[in-house]
């Protein structure tokens, strides 16, 4: 049974592309999430599973993390994505680090993930 | 009479070979001064000439002098300014391509930063999501692609680098073998597929 996941929990998964700056903050629109599922899903088996989750945010962090250092800072990140950092941002030292990211970023899959099978798909 | 003209021809060469000379001495970037040389040689014998024929020395310096004035004016000025714009012409291509290629080598090395930040992330991940160790050594992936290979899960390079290809050929082997799908190489998967060999 896969896992249904509407906008809201969406916008999570979401959230490690739209660190990479390709779409508007804000909103993530329909069109856009399927892009960026479609984007994620790596094998297009229509789901997205754990590697293809870590890859997609590896890939956003890095691509993000434009002086190299391994952290975002707020500039890096731009002012559109604010939110991002106070979410993520969990020492409050104006950075998010790798591990920070993967955090967040693994508490997001496990909260879109509601039936615990280990893959997201969208409807 | 013989003996007055070689006398005559003998300091007329000396006093030519001496406004030669001096001419070379002015020569201020090893350049050869050919205008200068051979405007002052041919503005000698005009000189020369001019002065009466045989004998004039005065005439012959003049001319020469003149000569090669205008030896150089016509003919090794513009060498020399052609000689400079080549030389800066080449410094500054040779500034270009070192400015070139130490761009490219911090394009080169930044993005090899790039590809070892995201690695280094994917083990971190692999980590939080899993618990195994993280940070696979490329040996280890590489180890990992072989035995894929040899079971007939995946055709790619063995090269140590964790793709797209080797990730879904982890899965299809996970996934044949009733495995917890998450396209992960572990040492636990990699002893797995060593027991199938």
């Amino acid at each position: 049974m896969k896992q249904r996941i509407r906008l809201p929990g969406l916008t999570l998964l979401a959230a490690a592309s739209l660190l990479a700056g390709t779409v508007m903050a804000g909103s993530v629109g329909e069109d856009y999430s399927r892009q960026s599922f479609s984007g994620t899903d790596t094998n297009g088996d229509g789901v997205v599973d754990e590697a293809e989750f870590g890859a997609d945010v590896a890939t956003a962090f890095t691509a993000v993390d434009s002086n190299n250092d391994g952290r975002l800072s707020a500039d890096e990140i731009g002012s559109g994505l604010g939110h991002e950092m106070a979410d993520e941002d969990s020492n409050n030292d104006g950075f998010i680090d790798r591990s920070e990211a993967i955090t967040a970023k693994s508490r997001a899959f496990d909260q879109a993930d509601k039936n615990g099978d280990g893959v997201l798909s969208l409807e | 009479m013989q003996s007055n003209t070689r006398i005559n021809v003998a300091g007329h060469a000396a006093v030519l070979l001496c406004v030669l000379l001096a001419a070379g001495c002015a020569t201020t970037d090893g350049q050869s001064d050919i205008g200068k040389l051979g405007g002052a040689a041919t503005g000698a014998a005009l000189g020369s000439l001019v002065g009466g024929g045989r004998g004039n020395t005065l005439a012959m310096i003049g001319g020469a002098l003149l000569g090669g004035y205008a030896g150089n004016e016509l003919y090794d000025k513009p060498r020399e300014q052609q000689y400079h714009t080549q030389q800066e012409t080449d410094r500054q291509k040779a500034y270009d391509d070192k400015l070139a290629y130490e761009r490219q080598s911090q394009m080169q090395h930044a993005a090899v930063q790039r590809e070892l930040h995201e690695q280094r992330m994917l083990d971190e991940w692999q980590h939080e999501r899993t618990g195994e160790t993280a940070s696979l050594s490329s040996g280890e992936v590489t180890r990992a692609q072989r035995l894929l290979r040899g079971l007939g899960y995946y055709n790619g390079a063995a090269d140590g680098v964790v793709g797209s290809g080797t990730t879904n050929a982890v899965k299809a082997y996970q996934r044949a073998n009733g495995l917890s799908v998450n396209g992960l190489i572990t040492p636990a998967l990699i002893s797995d597929m060593q027991a199938q060999m």
